[in-house]
């Protein structure tokens, strides 16, 4: 083919073609050609031209390509498009369903699936960052040889450490001498599992713990106690916030970090905005500390922890014997049990104004059946958790609640798990126990210490930790099984009695992991060869047969358990297919039968006592950290330096106290002090946390890991140590403490910089009371008037992108930060870099006490002067800090049609795209930083140092040692496969930003282009308003006058900010209606 | 009688001889009224061969002990301010203290100081020239080789500051393979670009052209053969004659014609980095004037530092005279106050234009976090000065050395109280933050020192520090008069 090719072209006779500018050429067919140099050029330029197109490549490329099409291409796979899994999150027991995106056989982004009954598509920010935890360089890819930390760890296969665990079992075969300890296991198929392994050591029992259940354990005791026990005991109820017009929270932290609060948010958000149908609901809170939840009430009350039980009784009392509501009124035993907690008695006692607690009884009768009374927060732990669990119960049902908002048929299993773990450490202690497996629980870190379970696991045989770190317990532990991640393991979970979600692999594992199920079942081959778990460990064998044990015995447990009620008539591969793809079953809900509301048990009430006549002066409050829930997560940077939403703390645990106590001791903001209850101390750093009770002190669970990795060891101090033990579980809140200054400081990882703001002065963030918006909707988004501007307009013919934040429904969770986070390789800067002002969050939820001044624009010299009364009076004394209203207001780019920025830049770095964008292109960024300085809201993040590569040389380790942190944060290996492809990861010494997720406009741009129709609401839906749990986020095209976003900006709700600085804001934020009607 | 004593100028003996005001002789003038006459701006009756003698004399010897104790201390500052240079370009901006949201700290402070000292130079060479004040002779060189060095430091900063220094000439217009990509014109970086690199290159090419003479009159003097040869070089083969001077003369003023806008437009072009941008505090019109007097008020500070010193260590203290020393003074005295009414004023619009922002800002300067840097900003610059207003004063030198010290001093804040308050509180409560100096903003800081005094000194070993030709030019031998050597001035008599 070559030679052919080459001899049909003709071939220059060179000794003549020199001559006279003339070329002489001779064709292969033997006759010449005798040319003008010019017309020869022409001529051989047509030629190659003809050649080229004309398949006659090879001419050019005298060697022959041996490629080969992929033909054995997995059938799904389409390169560069990503694949989703559908699984469930595992980062708390809630079970809320996920999608997992991959690229390349790796996940990237983990959101949640919009067709799953719980959470509809929301995920927390501990649910976002998973898939940081899959990449965490600390996880261990082999087993090893723990020997109890008493020697160095050895590696050990996968073989290595069957062969030792089963030796250890085989010794203890047929006696009860084993016992597994595990995580809230909710999973129907994963407990039978656990079943089948245990099945071969007669009398083995099979422990769940989980150290938040402890918050649970009251509420099913409670309910025992006051309706008798169900059918299936041990389960939650399932709350339904947005069916309420009235809810009084009782220290209920449903909002926080609770399980599910994605699920509760984003029903209690439903009705949180003026414009709701049924109205915009209320929010009444009493609660000690300042928590989030308290932090978007319309109306709140300091009480101490311990007392709340003793206000939800005055509750009662004024309701039932004052106003001798419902039938529960009449009741006389009721009467004399409530007698001790008449609301004069126990306004004395707690401080809280007796009309206030009459107020909230009748707005709670008056709101009677469409009212919710709801606690479980930690107040719920302990034994005044259980009284206040009690009250709640009566209130709900005498207010005939049962049914509508509180939901008794549809059992919650969110915490399944047993407060058993006393009962197991004393059989430990014993030497009863010879095999110990545990999985998924810390309890060295997360137990009382009182427990002594550390101690306790000395007198254990064999431990062995199925882990996927060495962690505090697995540093104790004789073996240590490499565990996968959720994201790589088959499992299921149970939420709700009609909900059944599936957990599968959206990726291989790392390494040599294996999830617990395919642990017990390799355990399980050698020690008893007849159970199921040996028959799916069987099914592995076969060529090509799915690997994972688990996965067979869920797939046959789902045949023969689940398949037969729950598949509506589709055969079972059919089902489980469907399954697998939703990656949940669903049932419909029970019929509801209104006679059968439960009946409130009166003696239920007999052994309730008021809270002692004289509480502590101080007492302690302890709560899952938004961030790190228990600290299972606290090796994770994202999460480390997620924002408290209420603090605003990161990179630490700290005790919060009321600004007025701060000062009674003494004390300043990051002083450092000795907490001290339950008889040990912790050293913590202060906080003023505004709003709380002046008696309480709060302090994080979560961080203080001592054995979790790089990234969270030594971070603050181990709240858990603080704890105190009671019936039910750990008890987490009431008990006395000390606070002791000691002399130290330590400065607070804070990004936000001013907590206050003045709406008069600055009247950034829209804001107004139901009243005033009924009467006039436009009111706290008074905008100055003129349209007067020296620049002209751009025009937006097509397409303008644009941003609608509801401040009324915003909850400030902050899961819209990790979503932002997660999806553009945000970098992490580290404690250091938060102190020094260099967070790099695109996305950024500020938290404002509102300063009580009339916010809107003064107009008569009597409204000024009234203001400046006002304003003086609010700063000179800051009474009103002790229980402030709060604002959460989410910044990020505001995409300004004038965009101060654009015009600062030197180099043209920062344009102005046709479709509203205000775009940076990093390659020509050269980083004079001009633009930050010019944007009025700082919305820009500067790359301070390289954090996408390792800068850790001999050089930058004498000149700037931090450099070897931000490296390990953001650039150890593995952590570079979280990166999205489809995101610049940005180099050292760029401006970077919120782009609205650019890369999913393109990819909107692009399917509507191919379905051949414009552009919609729904096409493009960034990261953060894809997880937004209340909906607050709204995007979409403003140059179409139909779509979501162009309507609400043209309602009067909207504000643009700083229109008098002509920026022509893209976002536009929505008044934050404050609910004043009582 | 009169005639005669109007002919024959007062001769000084040396400085401390000198009062600072004009003799009155009585009887002397016309019509028998009192004569008064100026002081010499020369003393000690110097005749053109001690002129030359008394300034070319030391690049002709070996230097000084001294001169090596303190080139060997700003050599070592300047070892420091690269070190920190290599730290910013090497690893990374963040090594300095800057953050969000004060994304300018130390760097543009620096710049916007050394830009400012700079300007004295210029006014004193181009504009006291065209405006005919021959009392700038004695001090023009070396505030001229301020302003270069002055220049060369400043422009070390936006050229570092930026997160990927390797690119910053793409604030330049060059014709590139990048594509039509040019500079942002709307930038008022890019108008720094073109205001600082040509008053950069106006000031040197002034600067070397005043220096041809000299370095003729250097070349003739020297006897070691590779001096001879490396002032040859520099001289560029001036041979003094009458044509040479002709045009010599022509061009120095075409260049000084040149020079007297730049004195005004390069500080309102740095000033336009702020007044062009949105922010509270920054946002003024009141900035390119205000910055342009506080570059006058710095610059002389700085002429008065350099020139106690130099005067004395050179001896050259019968060109530098008192006179020319109190002189400055009174500028410094009357663009210190210039500037307190600047500050005055800021205040003032910001109460009166109502604007809240602008409000807090300045409420927040004198009394927020920064409070102690507005304070030592208003008593440096608006105070202190004041202090001139007494003669003994403007002609006491340690008086005058602190003061000018504390000019610089009170200028640098006024730098770092404009940058950084403003960046540090703007429209959202929740974006402010604090800013604080690092070890590496320290390091170039002093370093910046370094390499400007370790370029003077080597100015002052190798260069003619005083403009010997035009120094020639006002003694009385240049104008035509010959003093019999030695004689004893008039007063005391």
């Amino acid at each position: 083919m070559t030679d052919r090719t080459r001899r049909s072209l003709p071939t220059i006779d060179s000794g003549d073609s020199s001559r006279g500018g003339r070329a002489r050429l001779r064709l292969p067919d033997g006759s010449k050609i005798d040319l003008e140099r010019r017309d020869f050029l022409r001529l051989s330029a047509a030629a190659s031209a003809t050649a080229a197109l004309g398949g006659g490549a090879a001419g050019c490329a005298a060697e022959p390509e041996h490629i080969l099409p992929r033909t054995l291409r997995p059938e799904p796979v389409r390169i560069g498009q990503p694949l989703h899994y559908a699984t469930t999150c595992l980062a708390c027991p809630g079970g809320c369903g996920i999608v997992a995106t991959t690229r390349q056989g790796r996940v990237v982004k983990v959101e949640g699936n919009a067709a799953h009954p719980l959470n509809r598509g929301v995920l927390c920010a501990r649910g976002q960052a998973t898939v940081l935890d899959l990449y965490d360089p600390d996880r261990i890819r082999k087993s090893l040889l723990q020997a109890r930390g008493k020697q160095a760890p050895l590696s050990l296969s996968a073989e290595q450490l069957d062969a030792r665990v089963v030796a250890a079992l085989q010794r203890v075969q047929k006696t009860n001498r084993v016992r597994l300890l595990t995580g809230a296991m909710s999973g129907w198929a994963m407990r039978g599992l656990v079943k089948d392994f245990l099945a071969a050591f007669p009398g083995a029992r099979h422990v769940a713990w989980e150290p938040l259940a402890a918050l649970v354990q009251n509420r099913i005791q409670a309910r025992r106690q006051a309706y008798g026990g169900g059918p299936r005991t041990g389960y939650d109820f399932y709350h339904h916030p947005e069916r309420a017009d009235l809810i009084v929270a009782l220290g209920a932290e449903f909002l926080d970090a609770a399980p599910s609060s994605m699920q509760m948010a984003q029903a209690f958000g439903e009705r949180r905005h003026p414009d709701a149908g049924g109205g915009m609901s209320k929010l009444w809170v009493f609660e000690g500390r300042m928590s989030l939840t308290g932090s978007n009430a319309d109306r709140r009350f300091r009480v101490r922890p311990s007392q709340l039980g003793d206000v939800a009784l005055a509750l009662a009392h004024a309701i039932l014997v004052e106003q001798r509501h419902g039938p529960l009124g009449a009741e006389p035993l009721l009467a004399r049990h409530l007698a001790p907690f008449a609301p004069d008695a126990v306004a004395t006692r707690t401080g809280v104004a007796v009309d206030a607690l009459r107020d909230v009884a009748r707005g709670l009768v008056e709101a009677a059946g469409k009212s919710l009374v709801i606690a479980g927060g930690s107040a719920s732990s302990g034994d005044a958790g259980l009284r206040l669990e009690l009250a709640v119960n009566l209130l709900n049902t005498a207010l005939g609640n049962d049914g509508v908002t509180v939901d008794h048929d549809l059992p919650s299993y969110r915490h399944a798990a047993d407060a058993s773990l006393s009962e197991l450490t004393e059989e430990l202690r014993q030497g009863q126990v010879e095999v110990l497996i545990i999985h998924g629980t810390n309890p060295v870190f997360s137990a009382p210490p009182e427990l002594g379970f550390a101690e306790a696991l000395g007198h254990v045989g064999v431990v062995v930790v199925i882990s996927d770190r060495v962690d505090e317990t697995a540093q104790l532990a004789d073996l240590v099984a490499a565990a996968t991640h959720p994201l790589e393991s088959w499992g299921d979970v149970e939420p709700a009695l009609v909900l059944r979600g599936v957990v599968q692999p959206a990726m291989r594992p790392l390494g040599e992991m294996r999830s617990l199920g395919d642990w017990l079942a390799a355990w399980a081959l050698t020690v008893d060869a007849s159970g199921r778990l040996v028959q799916a460990k069987r099914a592995t064998e076969p060529e090509g047969a799915v690997s994972s044990a688990t996965y067979h015995y869920i797939r046959e447990f789902w045949r023969r358990e689940v398949h037969p009620a729950w598949a509506h008539g589709r055969d079972f591969e059919t089902f489980f297919r469907d399954v697998l793809h939703s990656g949940f079953a669903d049932w419909p809900p029970p019929e509801r039968h209104a006679e059968e509301a439960p009946s409130f048990d009166p003696k239920a009430l007999g052994g309730v006592k008021p809270a002692a006549a004289e509480p502590p002066p101080l007492e302690l409050s302890l709560f899952a950290s938004h961030a790190l829930y228990d600290g299972r997560q606290a090796n994770n940077g994202w999460l480390q330096e997620y924002p408290d939403p209420v603090t605003r703390i990161t990179w630490d645990s700290w005790a919060g106290m009321s600004p007025a106590r701060m000062r009674a001791l003494e004390l300043e903001d990051g002083d450092l002090c000795e907490v001290k209850a339950a008889g040990r101390t912790v050293t913590l750093p202060v906080v003023a946390v505004p709003g709380q009770h002046d008696a309480v002190v709060s302090v994080p669970l979560g961080n203080g890991r001592m054995a979790v990795g790089r990234v969270g060891n030594d971070v603050g101090a181990n709240g858990f140590l603080l704890a105190a033990t009671a019936d039910r579980g750990s008890c987490y809140c009431g008990h006395a403490a000390e606070v002791t200054k000691l002399g130290g400081r330590r400065p607070l990882a804070v990004p936000q910089g001013e907590k206050v703001i003045d709406l008069s002065v600055r009247p950034l963030i829209p804001y107004t009371t139901l009243s005033a918006y009924r009467s006039e909707p436009s009111s706290g988004t008074e905008r100055p008037a003129g349209e007067i501007s020296i620049w002209p307009r751009y025009e937006y013919p097509d397409t303008r992108w644009g941003m609608a934040i509801d401040l009324s429904r915003c909850i400030g969770c902050g899961a819209c930060t990790i979503a932002c986070q997660a999806e553009n390789n945000i970098p992490v800067a580290g404690r250091k870099g938060v102190i020094n002002g260099r967070e790099m969050h695109w996305l950024r939820v500020d938290r404002y006490y509102r300063m009580p001044v009339e916010p809107r624009r003064a107009r008569t010299p009597e409204e000024v002067e009234q203001q400046r009364r006002l304003r003086a009076q609010a700063e000179a004394d800051d009474a009103w800090l002790q229980n402030p209203e709060v604002l959460h207001h989410p910044l990020m780019c505001q995409h300004c049609e004038n965009a101060p920025c654009e015009t600062v830049c030197p180099v043209g770095a920062t344009q102005h795209s046709s479709d509203g964008l205000n775009v940076q292109v990093y390659n020509r960024c050269v980083g004079t930083r001009y633009c930050s300085n010019n944007c009025p809201f700082k919305a820009r993040r500067f790359n301070w140092f390289d954090y996408s590569a390792d800068q850790v040389n001999l050089i930058s380790r004498i000149l700037q040692p931090g450099l070897k942190r931000i490296s390990t944060l953001n650039h150890r290996w593995p952590l570079a496969l979280k990166n999205n492809p489809e995101v610049t990861v940005r180099s050292r010494g760029v401006m970077e930003k919120c782009t609205f997720c650019v890369q999913r406009i393109a990819v909107g741009r692009g399917r509507a282009k191919d379905e051949n129709r414009a552009l919609r609401d729904g096409d493009v839906v960034p990261a953060c308003a894809q997880t937004c749990p209340t909906r607050a986020i709204h995007f979409g095209n403003l140059s179409d006058p139909n779509s979501e976003v162009a309507r609400l900006r043209g309602s009067p709700r909207g504000l643009t900010m700083l229109d008098e600085q002509k920026l022509g804001t893209s976002v536009t934020y929505l008044t934050k209606v404050r609910n004043d009607g009582r | 009688m009169a005639g005669e004593a109007a002919a024959r100028p007062i001769v000084c003996k040396d400085d401390s001889s000198l009062t600072g005001y004009p003799r009155e002789a009585p009887g002397a003038g016309v019509l028998g009224g009192p004569l008064y006459e100026r002081e010499p701006l020369v003393c000690g009756g110097k005749n053109y061969q001690q002129v030359t003698e008394d300034v070319v004399r030391w690049s002709d010897r070996y230097p000084t002990r001294l001169w090596w104790i303190a080139i060997g201390i700003s050599s070592t500052l300047f070892l420091l301010f690269i070190i920190g240079m290599s730290a910013v370009v090497g690893i990374g901006t963040g090594v300095l203290g800057i953050n969000h949201p004060v994304g300018w700290g130390s760097f543009i402070i620096n710049f916007v100081f050394w830009i400012g000292i700079g300007h004295a130079g210029t006014l004193i060479s181009a504009i006291l020239y065209l405006f005919r004040q021959k009392w700038r002779t004695g001090i023009n060189r070396t505030a001229e080789a301020m302003t270069i060095f002055a220049v060369m430091v400043a422009g070390m900063f936006p050229l570092l500051h930026t997160g990927r220094p390797w690119f910053a000439y793409w604030l330049t217009p060059v014709p590139n393979g990048r594509g039509p990509i040019w500079p942002n014109f709307n930038s008022p970086l890019a108008w720094d670009v073109f205001a600082v690199t040509t008053y950069l290159i106006i000031s040197l090419v002034f600067w070397y052209m005043g220096l041809l003479p000299d370095f003729a009159a250097t070349r003739d003097r020297a006897r070691h053969p590779w001096r001879k040869l490396f002032y040859h070089a520099l001289s560029l083969g001036w041979s003094g004659s009458n044509r040479a001077w002709r045009h010599y003369e022509a061009a120095y003023l075409i260049l000084a014609g040149l020079s007297a806008p730049l004195v005004l437009s390069v500080h309102t072009i740095v000033s336009f980095d702020f007044a062009t941008a949105g922010l509270p505090g920054w946002h003024a019109t009141i900035f390119p004037p205000y910055f342009v007097i506080g570059a006058i008020f710095s610059g002389f500070a700085m002429v008065v530092t350099l020139m106690v010193i130099t005067r004395k260590v050179f001896g050259l203290e019968q060109y530098i005279t008192l006179n020319h020393l109190e002189a400055m003074n009174k500028i410094i005295m009357f663009t210190g106050m210039v500037v307190g009414f600047a500050y005055a004023t800021e205040f003032f619009m910001a109460w009166y234009s109502g604007n809240p922002y602008e409000g807090f800002i300045f409420k927040n300067r004198a009394f927020g976090p920064y409070g102690w840097a507005y304070w030592i900003m208003f008593t440096c610059n608006a105070f202190i000065p004041q202090l001139f207003w007494f003669k003994r004063f403007r002609r006491s030198i340690p008086v005058m050395f602190t003061v000018a010290i504390l000019v610089n001093v009170g200028m640098y804040f006024e730098r770092y109280v404009i940058i950084i308050t403003t960046l540090h509180r703007d429209f959202l409560p929740g974006s402010w933050g604090m800013y604080a100096f690092s070890v590496y903003d320290w390091m170039i800081l002093i370093g910046s020192f370094g390499m400007f005094l370790t370029f003077f000194l080597i100015f002052c070993r190798l260069f003619p520090t005083v403009a010997i030709s035009e120094v020639k030019g006002v003694i009385p031998a240049g104008q035509g008069v010959v003093p019999e050597p030695r004689e004893e001035g008039r007063n005391g008599e």
